[in-house]
């Protein structure tokens, strides 16, 4: 991924539960020739604490330049509750968000467009469909300009 | 001319016979809109007989109190005649008026005939009578005494039909008697007797000889026994209506009871009059509480708006009422009840009043809220672990294809080891285990994911033309069954339906492909597609002359990943639990008759309509999936 205009290069932040996916998702992002910093989450409140600080405001993401690789099943909440959060935020909704789930539902992918979701992947069980799928990620953001936050 | 007076005693005594008459034939007459069959006849009979003597002894009677100066005799003949004439014309006037579906204006055809059979009685009793003399009438009061009879016996039945309060009835045969008596003398005031030799019977005009008084009283005496006769047979009769009354109404408080129901009764406006104990049980509500619409607060807030509406709307149309609502018991909890109410017709086609059930179905609400929940839990559940299960799936496959792409590297590590082949070829086997395992589980998993989205799914109705959609899916299999000479043959003239089109066509192009494909390749194949109406209800019936399924297998070929029969055909054992799936959501119903070596009838009953309510609970377990 490149780096934007601004000095900060851009964080990759994956909140994903299950350790097993978030290691395959790795290996296919660096793959990819990714190198940006990844920072785990396993559920969704530390996530949380990260993306809007401790005090809720956002503010710790100001000036963060942020990509947040978000699955729906998390053991505390819902990704849906963190994309509603994320881009009710004046400080993060510029950060571009991929969902990347196992869910197909199609109701499920028209809700997370509604609430700003940028991309929507869903994890094919098929091991050659989804390293392709996390590569082509990949390629995309190394081509993809990530605003800094405000 | 010839000087004429009347015996006061006689007259008083005919008028008496014609109304006592009147009011027997009524009654007799207006049991004949209950009655059924051989009865009818004989209560028909009855009051013809009753009216028609009575009319023709009043006359009798009332020609023996004319007191004229000339003697008199009767033809026997004429005067049997005049008797049948009576009988005859009020039999045929009850008969018209009591026939079933007879109306207020049938009074209008019955009433002129018992007019007109009344004024030909006395006409032709006038005419049996022989007096040595001339007998003139005036045309314009003979004409006001037949006006008389009809106008008055029109009233009298009039009154008599429309209703049945003991005062009407008394007023009837007043009116009834009025047209008996009111015509037989005016039509006297009519006559004018010329004597041939006038003055030479002078004797008789001071009093009646007293045989001729006896024969009045024998007359009289004899009319009032029939008469009383006839009223004693309805007054059994009326007994009898009596018992059978209070009967049927024990058995209607038995009904309401056997159904757990509760009666009600409200006016022809909807207001609830007198004792309802019934209400009074159910609402704790007393009588100054639920009168009038008093009875609508006891009603759920949510639903007296749409009650009320629904109400007024059918007391417009005079129909049944049919309605379900909560209502506060006496403890303030509310229970569901379902509701009919039905007019109470006037004879006049007005509503005298509603009776109404309401039938406490609380329990079965709740049953089927229960039931509605744990389906809406079994999809859920469904829904969730075919995701849950997604997700080790994608590690044991992402991280089997990791590890077989390190087996090049292990190639070279181990060149040179003894058993590098062995160990590579194990490596392999193993690996590719566990893919076909995962690919296998995988599809396992689409299956029931699809099979619970089938349940959730909303379908939009559409009217289908059958027979286009059918021929269209045999169409799609022509190249199927043309490369083995098979044919499938599509009825005509197939009832339309209103269902989701895309249901339909994955409904019976499942049926169709499994029919295509399980033929038996000894005979030719020939598939039929017929559809019968029944009721409101559409029954498809498929037929092959396949290979059949064996009995044992007839309920579980509908079950999910279940196949039956020679494994020689490949499928994963989806597509009949798909199908059910689908037929259940439509309302409908499938069954298989088939037998082994002969072929398969696979019938799908579904609804002519659209099962929209079905799509309502549908559209409920999506959102609580979500």
């Amino acid at each position: 991924m490149k780096r934007g205009p601004n000095v900060q290069p851009v964080s990759i932040v994956m909140i994903e539960d299950d350790v097993g996916h978030a290691r395959l998702i790795e290996r296919n992002i660096r793959r990819a020739g990714v190198n940006n910093e990844i920072i785990p989450f396993r559920d969704g409140t530390s996530a949380l604490a990260y993306l809007l600080g401790p005090d809720g405001s956002g503010e710790a993401s100001a000036k963060r330049a942020l990509l947040i690789l978000l699955d729906l099943n998390l053991p505390d909440m819902t990704g849906i509750d963190i994309l509603e959060k994320v881009k009710a935020n004046p400080h993060t909704r510029r950060s571009p968000v991929v969902v990347l789930t196992t869910t197909d539902d199609s109701r499920e992918v028209q809700r997370c467009y509604d609430l700003g979701a940028n991309v929507y992947i869903t994890k094919p069980v098929n091991y050659e469909g989804f390293s392709n799928a996390i590569r082509q990620l990949g390629l995309f953001l190394s081509v993809m300009q990530v605003p800094e936050n405000p | 001319m010839v000087h004429t007076g009347y015996n006061p005693a006689l007259v008083a005594l005919s008028i008496a016979i014609a109304i006592f008459a009147s009011y027997t034939a009524l009654d007799l007459g207006s049991r004949v809109n209950g009655a059924a069959g051989g009865r009818r006849f004989a209560w028909i009979g009855g009051a013809a007989l009753a009216m028609g003597s009575g009319i023709w002894s009043m006359h009798f009677v009332g020609m023996l109190a004319f007191e004229m100066g000339i003697p008199a005799a009767y033809d026997a003949g004429l005067t049997m005649i005049s008797l049948l004439i009576a009988i005859g014309a009020t039999g045929a006037a009850f008969a018209w008026v009591g026939r079933t579906g007879a109306g207020t204006r049938d009074v209008l055809v019955s009433g002129p005939l018992m007019g007109i059979g009344i004024a030909s009685m006395h006409y032709t009793g006038m005419a049996a009578l022989h007096v040595p003399g001339n007998l003139a009438y005036s045309l314009p009061i003979a004409t006001f005494s037949i006006l008389i009879a009809v106008t008055a016996a029109t009233l009298g039945l009039w009154l008599t039909f429309r209703h049945h309060g003991v005062w009407q009835k008394i007023l009837a045969a007043f009116v009834m008697g009025f047209a008996i008596a009111g015509m037989h003398y005016t039509g006297m005031a009519a006559a004018t007797f010329t004597a041939e030799e006038a003055g030479a019977h002078a004797g008789h005009v001071s009093a009646l000889a007293p045989n001729q008084q006896n024969l009045a009283l024998i007359v009289g005496g004899a009319t009032f026994l029939i008469l009383f006769l006839a009223m004693l047979a309805s007054s059994i009769d009326q007994q009898r209506v009596q018992r059978e009354l209070i009967a049927s109404e024990a058995r209607f408080r038995a009904a309401v009871q056997a159904v757990r129901g509760v009666l009600w009764t409200n006016d022809a406006e909807g207001r609830m009059v007198g004792e309802q104990p019934g209400w009074s049980a159910i609402t704790g509500q007393s009588r100054e509480e639920y009168q009038g619409f008093g009875w609508a607060d006891a009603v759920h807030p949510d639903d007296s708006q749409p009650t009320i509406e629904a109400w007024s709307a059918t007391v417009r149309e005079k129909r049944t009422f049919v309605h379900e609502h909560r209502v506060r018991a006496s403890d303030g909890a509310w229970r569901h009840y379902a509701i009919r109410a039905v007019p109470v017709l006037a004879p006049d086609g007005g509503i005298r009043e509603w009776v109404g059930v309401h039938t406490d179905i609380t329990e079965q609400r709740q049953a089927e809220a229960e039931l509605r929940e744990s389906n809406e839990e079994i999809q859920r559940y469904a829904y969730i672990v075919s995701h849950d299960l997604r997700a080790p799936l994608v590690n044991v496959m992402g991280f089997t294809s990791e590890l077989d792409a390190t087996r090049d590297e292990i190639r070279s590590a181990l060149k040179g080891h003894s058993d590098a082949a062995r160990i590579d070829a194990d490596l392999g086997e193993a690996l590719g285990f566990i893919s076909a395992a995962v690919t296998r589980m995988e599809s396992l998993i689409a299956a029931i994911l699809k099979l619970s989205r089938e349940g959730r799914r909303s379908f939009t109705p559409e009217p289908l033309d059958l027979q286009a959609l059918f021929q269209r899916l045999a169409d799609a299999h022509r190249h199927q069954t043309d490369a083995s000479g098979a044919e499938v043959i599509v009825a005509s003239d197939l009832p339309r339906i209103t269902a989701d089109r895309l249901a339909m066509e994955q409904i019976f192009g499942n049926l169709l492909d499994n029919a295509v494909k399980y033929l038996d390749p000894a005979r030719t194949g020939r598939i039929a597609i017929t559809a019968t109406a029944v009721e409101a209800r559409i029954r498809i019936d498929i037929s092959d002359n396949g290979r059949g399924i064996a009995e044992r297998d007839h309920a579980r070929v509908f079950e999910l990943f279940r196949r039956s029969g020679t494994q020689d055909r490949p499928g994963e054992g989806i597509g009949l639990a798909h199908v059910k799936a689908l037929v259940r959501s439509l309302g409908g119903r499938i069954d298989v008759t088939s037998k082994l070596g002969d072929g398969t009838t696979f019938s799908v009953t579904l609804p002519r309509g659209s099962a929209t309510a079905l799509n309502e609970g549908a559209r409920a377990t999506s959102l609580a999936a979500e």
